[in-house]
């Protein structure tokens, strides 16, 4: 049956689709902000050179390997490759009344943030040319196969495992991804409280807004198109952020005596990136506790993986994305209902205690491959061309090292 | 009055050496000037810029007379570049001093210092 193109639909999702866009940059902002200044403008390359060529990739091979029809659920085809006869006056199946390139621009955005999310954890010390083979090798490797499984029609979502907009095929990827790349490279020179110093907390708290804001295109842009479902997409975001957010100022308040812009900014993005998974599938009132959840799991993450552990995690990805994308994940599990969203499935407190495992297990097959897949790209890397900056260039810093550019000339 | 002008980026290693013989305090700036050193060459847009100002670091130490040595020997140390030293590293000036007070507790002379 066919649906006619819904211009609301549209509008909404063209403007989801630049909401996401946003993400990318603001990523730049906010990573730029918490490091130290003679890498700020190293992050900010990363990212925002990833948007080109992450955007291309998904042009030529990435939206087709991960949308066209599955080959036995493991990878879709090549018929979509280049854009070919994805069309702009019909719709795809997956969004039957937005235009299929919009539904196809909608998803470039989550390819080109998803690799990105890990410079965060492998700041401060990664050759730019490093960079970019690993988001190419890691895009094939690793959200290409993951990305089709769960939400392309592969094994994962035949067996049932939901998310609404990337718990596990965003977060949880990048979080572990995170882990395994701060154990391949090694901790940055002089690792310790010395080195861990924002050089510019407004332009991360910018960097945060700005994200902010954009996650309401990620979110309830997911829906694929506009009205209740949306709507309540875009309540549980902010919500779910909310709760977070307050948490993290609590529990800072409590640990230094003194409340911290920074810690409130990472809470809001904890709990961001916590509802993403459950946004299309839950009430407000139960985002309302899982941020809290979310809130209190971060903060102590972070002090398990860098204090205790002292995996140079530089930004706590790990923690501020796979932790919270995999709470988010189990959490559908628990507290999804057919009443926000009759596609979705029903948690435990609604009846059903088989979903809880089945999202475990697509949990589990994303930690699973993330890992595995970035130790292997790093150590090829690392053998092939090099991962990591010279002992020296890591002291001038990669601005001036790197790039030949200065963030901040005196 | 002992200033020395190095690397931006063995500034903390510096820092922290000087800490660990015992001195007392320190000022430090981000200073940028230029000497015998080449111009630093960075980019603008691929274009290749040369700028004839070179960031730098530079301390502000006051040290009583019998501990110059000690603290120029450990700068030195730790501020060149490989065990020779390169163009560039720096350079070292002292001066006396005619007075030093202690805003808080007005001592004077090296008693200020500690």
């Amino acid at each position: 049956m066919e649906v006619p193109i819904d211009t609301g639909d549209t509008a909404w999702m063209m403007v989801a689709t630049g909401l996401v866009l946003l993400m990318t940059p603001a990523l730049g902002f906010f990573e730029a902000g918490l490091i130290r200044g003679k890498n700020s403008l190293s992050v900010m390359m990363q990212t925002f050179s990833g948007l080109a060529i992450l955007s291309v990739l998904w042009f030529l091979i990435g939206f087709t390997l991960v949308f066209s029809p599955s080959i036995g659920g493991i990878i879709g085809g090549l018929q979509w490759a280049f854009f070919n006869e994805v069309p702009f006056d019909s719709a795809l199946d997956y969004a039957p009344s937005i235009p299929g390139v919009t539904f196809a621009t909608f998803q470039m955005m989550f390819a080109v943030i998803t690799p990105l999310l890990i410079t965060g954890a492998f700041a401060e010390r990664v050759k730019f040319s490093g960079f970019v083979i690993f988001i190419v090798a890691w895009s094939f490797v690793v959200y290409f196969p993951l990305a089709h499984w769960v939400w392309g029609g592969g094994w994962l979502a035949n067996l049932g495992v939901y998310d609404f907009a990337g718990g596990i095929v965003i977060h949880t990827s990048a979080g572990l991804a995170s882990i395994a790349a701060a154990l391949v490279l090694g901790r940055r020179k002089n690792f310790g409280p010395d080195i861990m110093v924002p050089h510019n907390i407004p332009l991360a708290v910018l960097g945060a807004s700005l994200l902010w804001l954009g996650w309401f295109g990620f979110n309830a842009g997911s829906a694929l198109a506009s009205g209740a479902l949306a709507a309540n997409a875009f309540l549980v975001t902010q919500i779910g952020a909310v709760t977070s957010a307050v948490v993290w100022i609590l529990l800072s308040w409590k640990r230094s005596k003194k409340p911290s812009t920074t810690a409130a900014i990472n809470g809001a993005i904890c709990g961001l990136a916590g509802v993403t998974p459950a946004a299309g599938f839950i009430t407000a009132q139960s985002s309302f506790f899982l941020g809290i959840v979310l809130g209190l799991a971060s903060y102590f993450g972070i002090l398990l993986i860098k204090e205790r552990l002292k995996i140079d995690d530089a930004l706590d990805v790990s923690s501020v994305h796979g932790l919270t994308g995999i709470i988010g994940a189990l959490a559908i599990g628990v507290v999804a209902t057919t009443l926000v969203n009759p596609d979705g499935p029903e948690g435990l407190l609604y009846g059903n205690a088989s979903q809880l495992a089945i999202q475990a297990l697509g949990v589990a097959v994303a930690a699973g491959l993330a890992f595995v897949g970035t130790i292997v790209i790093m150590k090829v890397i690392d053998k092939t061309i090099g991962l990591r900056v010279t002992e020296v260039e890591e002291d001038i810093g990669l601005d001036i090292a790197q790039h030949a550019e200065r963030a901040y000339v005196e | 009055m002992l200033q020395a002008i190095i690397r931006a980026e063995k500034m903390p290693v510096v820092k922290e050496q000087l800490r660990g013989i015992g001195i007392g305090g320190m000022t430090v700036s981000s200073v940028s000037g230029w000497s015998r050193q080449r111009e630093l060459h960075l980019q603008w847009r691929g274009q290749p810029v040369s700028y004839d100002l070179v960031p730098r670091m530079k301390f502000e130490i006051a040290v009583p007379d019998d501990r110059v040595e000690l603290v120029i020997r450990t700068i030195v140390k730790h501020a060149r570049s490989g065990e020779s030293g390169e163009q560039g590293d720096g350079i070292i000036f002292l001066s006396s001093i005619e007075q030093a007070i202690n805003i808080a507790t007005l001592e004077e002379g090296d008693r200020s210092l500690t």
